[in-house]
């Protein structure tokens, strides 16, 4: 072969070398430097370009809204162990197994319902447009997978309705 | 010996002959230095085009150091430009997710 390829080749390997060496050395200092932040509100701040004053207004209303959400959450934890306690005591779906899916349910309508009442009140202490974007972003991420999923069964079962 | 005595007659047959051959045409000025200029242009070329003569021209290039040295750090601000990118983006959706975490718990979504 050729000087010159040699010499070609060595540059292409070099130069992959040296790319690669900066890409981890970028993506390390990056998350360094990101990693100090443990804020749960950095996100909003990263996306939405918040300012100080609201931020600050956010993070009255986030801390307000966290204990609302906790006790949600330990309700219904405690209605779940309670259905486990019921599904494993027998075989079949009982009156008081089909009870507590409805308590479970109900408990989880009414966490759902505060959560979007949380959301839309972010919103609002955000600028107009960043508002808009963080609800539908939420609605999205909090609600839009049950959507998925109930749209996908609803597809799938279609054609069977239609054998009826 | 007897074929070199011409005759009369031959002579002024000769002579004639002599007089219509068309006369060679000049040749211009410096004919032969330009036609050896032309094959070695035309050598020269054929060398260049091919892809060998390209590869060396550019390893030549590439070890100046000057070019050397700016392709090093050009490779080295981009190298670490994109990884500060991907950094960025993988922080944004973990930052994301926690913020999701603590509003919208798994078990209420």
């Amino acid at each position: 072969m050729r000087r010159s390829m040699f010499i070609l080749l060595a540059v292409v390997l070099a130069s992959a070398a040296i790319f690669l060496a900066s890409f981890w050395l970028g993506g390390h200092l990056c998350r360094a430097q990101l990693a100090r932040n443990i804020d749960d509100l950095h996100w909003l701040r990263l996306e939405f370009r918040l300012s100080d004053a609201e931020l600050a207004r956010i993070r009255q209303l986030h801390e307000n809204y966290l204990p609302k959400c906790r006790s949600y959450c330990e309700q219904i934890a405690v209605k779940k162990r309670e259905l486990h306690v019921l599904l494993n005591s027998g075989t079949n779906v009982s009156e008081k197994v089909e009870q507590k899916l409805g308590e479970i349910a109900a408990l989880r309508a009414q966490c759902q319902a505060e959560m979007l009442r949380h959301f839309t009140e972010v919103s609002r202490a955000m600028p107009p447009e960043q508002g808009r974007r963080y609800l539908a972003e939420m609605r999205r991420l909090t609600l839009g997978f049950h959507e998925q999923i109930e749209e996908s069964m609803s597809h799938l079962s279609a054609p069977e309705h239609g054998h009826h | 010996m007897k074929n070199e005595i011409l005759e009369p007659d031959e002579a002024k047959l000769t002579a004639l002959l002599h007089e219509c051959r068309p006369a060679a045409p000049s040749l211009p000025p410096r004919f032969e230095h330009a036609v050896w200029r032309r094959i070695e242009r035309a050598e020269a070329g054929s060398h260049a085009g091919s892809w060998l003569g390209w590869t060396d021209r550019l390893a030549d290039w590439l070890l100046r150091p000057r070019w050397a040295l700016i392709g090093i750090a050009a490779l080295f601000l981009m190298g670490v430009v994109a990884g500060a990118l991907s950094a960025t983006t993988a922080a944004k959706a973990t930052a994301r997710e926690r913020y999701l975490a603590v509003v919208a718990p798994n078990q209420v979504r």
